[in-house]
């Protein structure tokens, strides 16, 4: 058995064990208590089955080493993450890729989805360790919240533990039964085993969630923590579907990102120009997976964000008013690092084909676009300004640059910048085709004006309800405007799709023609997502404030408060560069793996 | 000229109020009107 197959299995062991020590016996027991004796147990229907919310002191948090428990916690569970949500989302993919090969028979998608698998297979040994890591640091430093958490929890942390023997079960017989399940009946039980893997996989994902929205949005609990007894309640709480949509649309962009990283590596690594060929393509595809899953990961952040509101006004507040707001600057800027470096590679990669000629002029107005809804969508609306400038300012907003740092600004960039992007899509696309059906003139008509009354309605809503009417028509006119750019993605990808069908290609499209910088946006693309998923983890998780569990369950730790931001983008920083060190030696060892070393005269020679 | 000028206006005119309309439905989804009533 190799070294990852015993980490996923001690480290469930590891779970069941600290569950069965802290509650013993009692793990099998109904949630309520029963006594033996008769009057005792009418006694005990009146008692409480379960305890309140601990009140704790900073007696009560272990301080060993000179180690500080929240940042080692902090670090854990990021680094965790970050692999959890890789290793998540590349089986979704290599689940889809699989099954194109098997619809159109073309081997080189089975290679590719293989490929992909391959990456992943070393980083679920690393996703297993950290979380056996994060475990035992929560034990250490926080005894008394794991303990509280567990018990409202056991059950299914119980079933965590056995899904989690299920998924590296599932997960080993998909890798190491690919090439022995080929063909027919044979084909269809692996993809089915990719399918049940990911089912897997994706409950694991949704029983973590509800341990952490519980944190946020506790449910199934009274005013004081005491448990109902109800684990359906307190699973099923107010941010749990949020979270859990948002996680699944991001963990495959993420996904997509990394291994289109993996790509643009073995890509630059190149010896021959097969291989550049191959490792260009197994990139565009990772890039064409990371986008298709960007383009509606805002709107899942809105939904995630409005529910926050919904819950807790207050807790809103902070997240985009308050303590937090500068973070979403930084978003902002990641976020349109994204939508950059995925079009310049787009852009880049048009470099393939001999037809792309007919769209290049295009290029810049798209780039100008763009960049300038950048820039709108990462202006602040209140600066940081000395004393000086704020005098020379009037005011702490600018009378040009302040309307655009606010929703409906921000609004219109985003959407503007999505449209844009399958804009660029589109382009890339047709580069290499000549469309043959009869009505491309009426077609293309049909996109411009989809495009263009797309663009108009977005403007529309966006200014007119942004700036003339009140903050209700404001938060309610987001939604049309979200709706439009759906449209304007799903109509033109269906009308494009049958204008191009059965269309003539220019020349043979020729992978491995993309210059080495392009390869540089993808990297970019798994920086950019990367930091960003640890910095927008570290407000979800920080909205919390002083509280373990919001406003149940105290934190009297000496580190209950809300660190500066410079000091927790270091920490996300150093989380997102030991995250980065740890890929690389993912990516070495499925590189090495393929290796073979010819050591003559090592081996004894065969008796003849 | 005027083979690509007709399509387009024709497409964008349909768009366009497919658009106003998709507005209007929403925001009286809403409780709202699609102009500001105060």
């Amino acid at each position: 058995m190799k070294t990852g197959s015993w980490s996923k299995v001690w480290i469930p062991w590891l779970l069941l064990v600290a569950v069965a020590m802290l509650f013993g016996a009692d793990l099998l027991a109904p949630d309520v208590a029963i006594a033996a004796e008769p009057a005792a147990a009418a006694e005990a229907a009146k008692a409480p089955a379960f305890p309140p919310a601990p009140k704790l002191s900073a007696a009560d948090y272990p301080q060993i080493a000179g180690v500080n428990g929240r940042v080692a916690v902090w670090l854990a569970a990021q680094l965790h993450l970050w692999f959890a949500a890789f290793v998540l989302a590349v089986p979704i993919f290599v689940f889809v890729i699989e099954a194109i090969g098997m619809a159109t028979r073309d081997e080189r998608y089975d290679s590719l989805a293989y490929e992909f698998i391959k990456v992943s297979i070393t980083a679920y040994s690393l996703t297993a360790i950290l979380g056996g890591l994060l475990l035992f640091f929560l034990i250490i430093f926080y005894p008394h919240l794991f303990q509280y958490l567990a018990t409202i929890f056991r059950k299914s942390m119980i079933y965590y533990a056995l899904l989690f023997f299920a998924e590296s079960g599932v997960l080993y017989l998909y890798y190491y039964g690919w090439h022995w399940l080929q063909g027919g009946f044979r084909k269809w039980m692996h993809l089915t085993l990719g399918l049940v893997l990911n089912a897997v996989g994706t409950t694991l994902m949704f029983l973590a969630n509800a341990w952490v929205t519980f944190m946020m949005s506790p449910a199934g609990v009274d005013a004081a923590g005491v448990f109902s007894g109800d684990t359906w309640a307190a699973i099923h709480n107010a941010l749990w579907n949020p979270i859990n949509i948002h996680r699944v649309v991001a963990n495959v962009a993420f996904g997509g990102s990394i291994v289109g990283a993996y790509a643009a590596y073995r890509f630059l690594n190149a010896g021959t120009a097969e291989q550049k060929a191959h490792y260009d393509w197994m990139g565009y595809t990772a890039n064409f997976v990371a986008i298709s899953a960007l383009l509606p990961l805002p709107f899942a952040g809105y939904y995630l964000t409005a529910e926050i509101y919904a819950y807790s006004q207050q807790m809103g507040i902070t997240s985009m008013g308050g303590i937090f707001a500068w973070l979403f600057i930084i978003q902002a800027v990641l976020i349109g690092t994204l939508f950059l470096s995925a079009n310049y590679y787009l852009w880049c990669g048009m470099g393939r084909s001999d037809g792309a000629v007919r769209y290049n002029g295009y290029v810049k107005y798209l780039a100008i676009v763009i960049v300038g809804a950048f820039l709108v969508w990462f202006t602040p609306h209140t600066l940081v300004l000395t004393n000086e400038e704020l005098k020379a300012l009037g005011g702490p907003y600018h009378k040009f640059l302040g309307p655009l740092g606010i929703m409906p600004a921000k609004n219109i960039a985003v959407n503007t910048m999505i449209v844009f992007t399958t804009l660029s899509f589109l382009m890339y696309r047709r580069a290499n085709k000549i469309p043959t059906v009869s009505w491309v003139k009426a077609g293309n008509a049909a996109l411009a004006g989809l495009f263009a009354a797309g663009i108009l309605n977005i403007l529309f809503l966006g200014v007119y309800h942004g700036y003339f009417t009140n903050t209700v028509y404001k938060v309610a006119s987001s939604i049309p405007q979200v709706l439009t750019t759906l449209t304007i993605i799903v109509v033109s990808t269906v009308i494009d799709t049958f204008m191009y069908r059965g269309a003539k290609e220019v020349a043979p499209l020729r992978w491995g023609r993309v210059p080495d910088r392009a390869q540089y946006a993808l990297f970019l693309l798994a920086v950019a997502f990367t930091w960003l998923m640890g910095l927008m983890g570290y407000i979800r998780s920080g909205l919390r404030q002083h509280w373990h569990v919001t406003d149940i369950f105290r934190d009297a730790s000496p580190d209950a408060f809300t660190p500066t931001l410079g000091y927790a983008a270091n920490v996300v920083s150093v989380g997102a560069l030991i995250f980065m060190a740890l890929v690389i030696f993912v990516f070495w060892v499925s590189q090495v793996s393929a290796r073979h070393t010819a050591a003559a005269g090592y081996w004894k020679a065969e008796a003849a | 000229m005027k083979d690509h000028l007709v399509p387009l206006v024709v497409a964008f005119a349909v768009c366009a109020l497919v658009f106003l309309g998709l507005d209007y439905t929403i925001m009286k989804m809403m409780g709202l009107t699609l102009i500001y009533q105060p």
